[in-house]
């Protein structure tokens, strides 16, 4: 595993974060250890969500007047995936699984694109499997692979098997070149098994996928 | 009403420290740009969730809103 690749990969988290529409815009970054790179996300990450956190308590605590089609309603009409997934950690998780039950299947895809599971592990553990599997879906869909490496941990074995089941190779290739954590990522290959896995990556090389194939590789060969 | 841009934005963090100096103050207007994209998206949202909740309740959102 390049330390080159892994700064891509981090580069790449980075731009979707800051919203930038083209990683090339941040080529400057790649000479940065992935490490710092990966601090400064995680400090960015921080800022986005304590920004305006006194209003955005204020409004999860007025969603308590309102019944839950309707804060649905709002949410996907009004406020949008951004907003939504800013508040959904500040709702009462069992709440939170409510309203989104009533969410399309393509607004929680642009909602958990836009999440930091880790400030919503009640949530995304109370999200029914079929629609864990639903929404994985429409995230690789929507090209949101780097969302979707960062939901890997918090998904439990069964969920995760099913979206594995459920995606193509090249999605899961795209999802592994990002996904956090050594002990996830090992597990994640033994539900892929060995067979799929050698398929995935010999493909690599016809989906242009050439450095995402390596870094995993490196992964898979450092993990063993 | 207050808004999300009643207060001055936190400072972006500090930029990695093997960042090229010179990159330094790129990446950092990149991420105000996110901020302030994230401030205006927030203000938008609430006025226009106003639109969907029911008349009879907005008295009683506006004053948990704080407004």
């Amino acid at each position: 595993m390049s330390r080159t690749s892994e700064s891509r990969a981090e580069t790449t988290k980075l731009s979707r974060l800051l919203g930038v529409e083209d990683p090339q815009e941040l080529s400057f970054l790649l000479p940065v250890p992935a490490p710092e790179l990966r601090d400064y996300r995680e400090a960015v990450t921080d800022l986005l969500y304590d920004d305006d956190r006194e209003l955005l308590k204020r409004t999860a605590d007025a969603a308590r007047l309102l019944p839950v089609r309707t804060l649905a309603a709002i949410g996907e009409r009004a406020l949008g995936p951004l907003v939504c997934a800013r508040l959904t950690g500040l709702l009462d998780p069992r709440r939170a699984a409510e309203i989104s039950e009533h969410f399309t299947v393509d607004f929680l895809a642009r909602l958990a694109a836009e999440l930091d599971p880790r400030r919503a592990v009640e949530v995304v553990s109370a999200i029914t499997t079929d629609t864990v599997v639903s929404v994985s879906a429409a995230m690789a869909a929507n090209g949101e692979h780097i969302a979707m490496g960062r939901f890997v941990a918090y998904l439990d074995e069964a969920a995760l098997s099913l979206c594995i089941e459920a995606l193509c190779d090249e999605d899961l290739l795209r999802v592994a070149f990002v996904m956090e954590g050594e002990e996830r990522f090992t597990s994640v290959f033994e539900m892929i098994g060995a067979e799929r896995a050698e398929r995935m990556l010999a493909a690599a090389n016809v989906n242009g996928l050439l450095e995402e194939a390596e870094h995993v590789t490196g992964r898979l060969q450092a993990a063993s | 009403m207050p808004s999300p841009t009643d207060h001055l934005p936190p400072p972006p963090p500090p930029p990695p420290p093997s960042l090229d100096r010179e990159r330094d103050a790129e990446l950092t207007a990149l991420t105000e740009q996110a901020l302030r994209r994230q401030r205006r998206q927030l203000a938008e949202a609430i006025d226009m969730a106003f639109d969907h909740i029911p008349r009879p309740l907005r008295g009683a959102v506006h004053r948990a809103l704080g407004v």
